[in-house]
């Protein structure tokens, strides 16, 4: 039966053009990421001056950097690093997010109080702003980035999660459940949880672009990544220097970043519609 | 009033709320439950009525323990669910079972049926020997195919789902079943099949229902006893018969004569006997609660609540004029 | 036909009810005389020589979905005379609500996607389903008025009462400060009590029957011959039901209304309709005089229905459900739809669908077996 609802799962989001579009775009992304070595011909931080900033070419396909190193290779292998910071720091976001929504949904009284204080205080603040000041405070590097870029976007996730838990906690499959005996870690987990997981999903995937340009700002800004690591945003920043001279440098880079975001942003409202209405929550 | 040793006593129940003062409201206390008192006999059932508003509903919760209660108590076998401490109330759950009103809403969308109905059984180790043997007795009970188990909610009709709630209630074998509104959201002839269900599970479980709802005919088919509730309190009861056939409080003739008739040949009979609108529940009149709409109202009325009076055998009315 | 309005005995009781009601008994209701435009109710489409107000023919409505094209209607046609209270009756799935809505002209392509109407929905001399947009919003209203199940979801929240029903009363090109007390007539007219306070409190100020009062205000505000009413009183308790029930019939008196009274409520049926259609898998099965058809329902369907509903006590025995469900309305079919299900069933019945067809003057059944005298 699992299958067979699969199945049917399957042929409907293929059907739906956004998903199968985003679906496509990222896979594309997933394979050069995995794959990054044998697609991009040569190593990415290999410096030979006498071949810097050169254009596009057919032995350099988007040309060389200010240091002779091949544009197209640290583009392929940048995209490992992007992938990379936008799952993880959207992992964490989840997880403290939605754990924060549940509690302060379920439970209301105090500790939504002060969940909710924390909430609207991160809210508050301006995310690229906050991630510089968590990075500078952090230090350069990738897993600091990481740390940041979680940090300044958990609070959306709370918010929906909360709302969604206070509507369903007083529906009565909840109430029945309790007059059988449920306690309230298995109805959290095993009643509201599962509920909750469809627009989790949705949630996340239409975070990922914001987390992918806040992390290319960091990185712009060299916050992330430290050289000779391909982070697209350190790529953009050293391109910007020489942008009348050799423009490729900015805009191999950013049509990458504009690739990526595009294929969550599409995924994530494909599945945007094919799981809410269905399941009529 | 049902019998010598009740399943269930509840005594001088009461749940107030307090309403804080916000934007639009005065503060005030919700008296939705005052002063309420019923017995009913295992394998029996008490139909409890009245429209919106009446505390029909919260008396269901806080009989279930969904709600705690303000005052009163609350007798399931002789002990005492108001005052019964957690751990204790683990076990006395078992002994009762709901059914709500909204079939879809009582089922956890993200579950299938099968899972639904092993939950109960999970949670309080019930029959953990053979736990598909309970599950395909409760299906079967209720006239629905094995199939169904593998089916989500969504998937199963109105009527379906509704019996589904009421096999996952059986599964624990309680003694008492609550039941809110359970037919009102279905078709007639789906009620016809669940109000049989139901007729059946009594008889060879016997399992006592209390068994709320706003339709008398349902009501009257259903119950062994009536009571009556209006604004908080329950105004008349007795032996259905009785208070269906000779209803003496003023509000259950005005519920009667303003329910639609049967079939046309009785239209036109009178229909509205009492004035107004119902007061709101933070502003109720002292004295009986129904004396700015009763047409029966003497000074009497405004000033005392009536007491509940045995007006005939079985048959307790509240209420000045009955007594003369 | 007998109409109970004609008889003296059950006209004279309801003239005395809402004496001590919800609101001040004996005022005058802006009827017949109030209208402005002169347009005379003599010359209402539908005259008193029996030709209908409302003619609906072989209507079908279907929904494309995600299995199929979904038949909500399946070619129903019924009349409604001028004055005449007609209910659609059945459980759900049957589609009456879509032809209420389709009649009404309330399944555009933008709330109902992928939805197809054909037949004709006669109103005096004109198609309603032939009009364009403009003209129908003209007749919607005007001409005919709608109420519906639940009115909270019906009043915007952001307007008081009086606001909205003044927006319906201006629509007839009164000035606004005749239209306010217009609609302060129509408040009396319905019996909302304290009707000048009423005019400036909004919907979730009021209870339940007094939103459906303004609701009713707001239709009526001008006087459409025909009301549709779309399970309007399930939300209510029910001694609100019978206040607006009652207020109903009373409006019907004096506006002269015809009714076209949607529910899947039998009592409500048997307190106001003079004619019935019952309805089952987009079909209307069988029509008769409500008298006629308590007493002696022939279709099948509407016998196990009515026998379906509880009466007595459970100590009379069992209630009669109908084994089986609805047939999918995506799936083709053969024959009578009630086949599965029906206790009279023939070999006739598999294989010809049984037509509408007139058993008696004012009696139409679909069914092959309507006539045999002797019924299980």
């Amino acid at each position: 039966m699992k299958t067979e609802a699969f199945r049917t799962h399957l042929g409907e989001a293929c059907r739906n053009r956004t998903f199968l579009a985003g679906f496509l775009i990222l896979a594309s992304v997933v394979v050069v990421a995995l794959f990054a070595e044998r697609i991009a011909l040569r190593p990415y931080d290999e410096i030979s001056v006498r071949e810097k900033l050169q254009p596009p070419s057919a032995s350099h396909f988007f040309g060389t950097d200010h240091l002779g190193r091949d544009l197209f290779s640290r583009v392929i292998h940048g995209s490992r690093i992007t992938l990379k910071i936008g799952v993880i720091a959207v992992t964490i976001q989840v997880l403290l997010g939605v754990t924060l929504g549940l509690l302060a949904g379920f439970y209301g009284g105090w500790r939504d109080k002060v969940i909710l204080f924390f909430t609207d205080a991160t809210w508050a603040l301006p995310p690229t702003i906050l991630a510089i000041a968590i990075c500078a405070a952090l230090g350069p590097g990738l897993t600091n980035v990481i740390i940041a870029v979680a940090l300044v976007s958990w609070a959306r996730f709370t918010r929906v999660i909360r709302a969604k838990t206070q509507s369903i906690k007083n529906l009565p499959f909840i109430e029945s459940a309790r007059a059988f005996g449920e306690n309230d870690a298995a109805l959290l987990f095993r009643y509201i949880f599962p509920n909750v997981v469809p627009v989790t999903i949705v949630l996340a995937t239409l975070s990922l672009p914001a987390t992918i340009i806040t992390t290319t700002a960091l990185g712009f800004l060299g916050l992330g990544a430290q050289p000779p690591s391909p982070d697209w945003g350190v790529i953009l920043s050293d391109g910007m220097t020489y942008m009348t001279r050799a423009p490729w440098l900015s805009v191999f880079p950013g049509l990458a970043i504009i690739y990526v975001v595009l294929g969550f942003n599409l995924i994530g409202e494909g599945l945007r519609d094919l799981l809410d209405p269905r399941l009529k929550i | 009033m049902t019998g010598a040793h009740p399943l269930l006593d509840v005594r001088h129940l009461k749940k107030h709320f307090r309403v804080s003062g916000g934007f639009l409201r005065k503060p005030g206390t919700v008296r939705a439950v005052d002063d309420v008192s019923f017995r009913l006999a295992a394998g029996k059932t008490l139909g409890l009525v009245g429209e919106s508003g009446s505390g029909k509903t919260t008396v269901a919760r806080l009989v279930l323990r969904l709600l705690a209660c303000t005052s009163g108590e609350i007798l399931l076998d002789g002990e005492n669910l108001a005052t019964a401490p957690p751990g204790e109330m683990k076990r006395l759950r078992r002994k009762m079972s709901v059914v709500f009103q909204d079939p879809n809403a009582s089922l956890n969308p993200r579950m299938t049926i099968r899972r639904s109905l092993e939950r109960p059984l999970q949670v309080n180790q019930e029959g953990t020997a053979n736990p598909e043997e309970r599950i395909l007795e409760a299906i079967a009970r209720v006239h629905l195919r094995e199939e169904v188990l593998h089916r989500y909610p969504h998937q199963l009709s109105g009527g379906q789902q509704q019996r589904v709630c009421v096999a996952r209630a059986m599964l624990l074998r309680p003694r008492l079943l609550v039941l809110d509104e359970p037919t009102s959201a279905l078709d007639i002839s789906v009620q016809a099949q669940v109000l049989n269900v139901l007729t059946d599970l009594q008889r060879t479980l016997g399992l006592a229902y209390l068994f709320i709802s706003h339709d008398l005919n349902v009501v009257r088919y259903v119950s062994d006893h009536t009571a009556v509730m209006y604004l908080g309190r329950i105004v008349e009861t007795g032996p259905s018969e009785m208070v269906f056939e000779n209803a003496l409080h003023p509000y259950t003739q005005g519920l009667f004569f303003a329910s639609p008739p049967t079939s046309p040949r009785e239209r036109g009979r009178r229909r509205t006997l009492l004035s107004s609108d119902p007061p709101s529940l933070l502003d109720l009149p002292p004295g009986c609660r129904l004396a700015p709409r009763c047409p029966y109202r003497t000074d009497l009325c405004d000033t005392e609540e009536p007491a509940m009076r045995e007006a005939a055998p079985g048959h307790f009315v509240a209420c000045h004029r009955i007594s003369e | 036909m007998t109409n109970v309005w004609n008889n003296p005995n059950g006209h004279e009781k309801r003239l005395h009810r809402h004496e001590g009601g919800n609101g001040t008994a004996g005022d005058a209701l802006p009827g017949a005389g109030a209208r402005s435009g002169g347009e005379s109710l003599r010359t209402e489409p539908g005259g008193a020589d029996g030709t209908p107000l409302l003619s609906v023919e072989n209507l079908a409505v279907s929904f494309r979905t995600a299995r199929g094209t979904s038949r909500a209607v399946d070619g129903v046609s019924f009349s409604i005379r001028p004055r005449e209270i007609y209910a659609l009756v059945g459980e759900s799935g049957c589609g009456k609500s879509s032809t209420a809505q389709a009649v009404m002209g309330l399944l555009s392509e933008t709330n109902a996607p992928g939805r197809r109407i054909t037949g004709t929905i006669r109103f005096g001399e004109r198609n309603l389903l032939a009009l364009p947009d403009r003209e129908l919003s003209a007749v919607r209203g005007s001409h005919i008025g709608m109420i519906f199940q639940n009115p909270l979801d019906s009043l915007n929240p952001l307007y008081t009462a009086g606001y909205q029903t003044c927006e319906a009363v201006l629509l007839d090109g009164l000035a606004k400060a005749s239209a306010m007390r217009r609609v302060l007539e129509l408040f009396r007219g319905v019996r909302l009590a304290d009707p000048e306070q009423k005019l400036r409190s909004y919907p979730h100020e009021l209870s339940g029957g007094m939103r459906q009062r303004v609701m009713i205000a707001m239709m009526l505000a001008r006087h459409p011959k025909l009301l549709i009413a779309d399970e309007p009183t399930t939300a209510l308790d029910v001694s609100i039901q019978a206040q607006i029930l009652d207020l109903m019939l009373e409006l019907r008196r004096s506006f002269n209304m015809a009714m076209l009274l949607i529910t899947h409520d039998f009592g409500i049926v048997s307190e106001t309709a003079d004619r019935v259609g019952v309805m089952y898998a987009g079909k209307l099965v069988e029509e008769n005089e409500v008298f006629a058809l308590f007493d002696a329902p022939r279709h099948p369907y509407t016998r196990m229905l009515m026998r379906a509903l509880p009466r007595g006590t459970k100590q009379g025995g069992r209630l009669e459900s109908i084994p089986g469900t609805l047939p999918d309305p995506t799936e083709p079919y053969r024959g009578c739809l009630f086949f599965e299900r029906c206790p009279l069933r023939v070999e006739r019945c598999a294989t010809e669908e049984p037509l509408l067809r007139r058993l008696g003057e004012t009696h139409r059944v679909a069914c092959w077996r309507a006539e045999e005298e002797e019924q299980p």
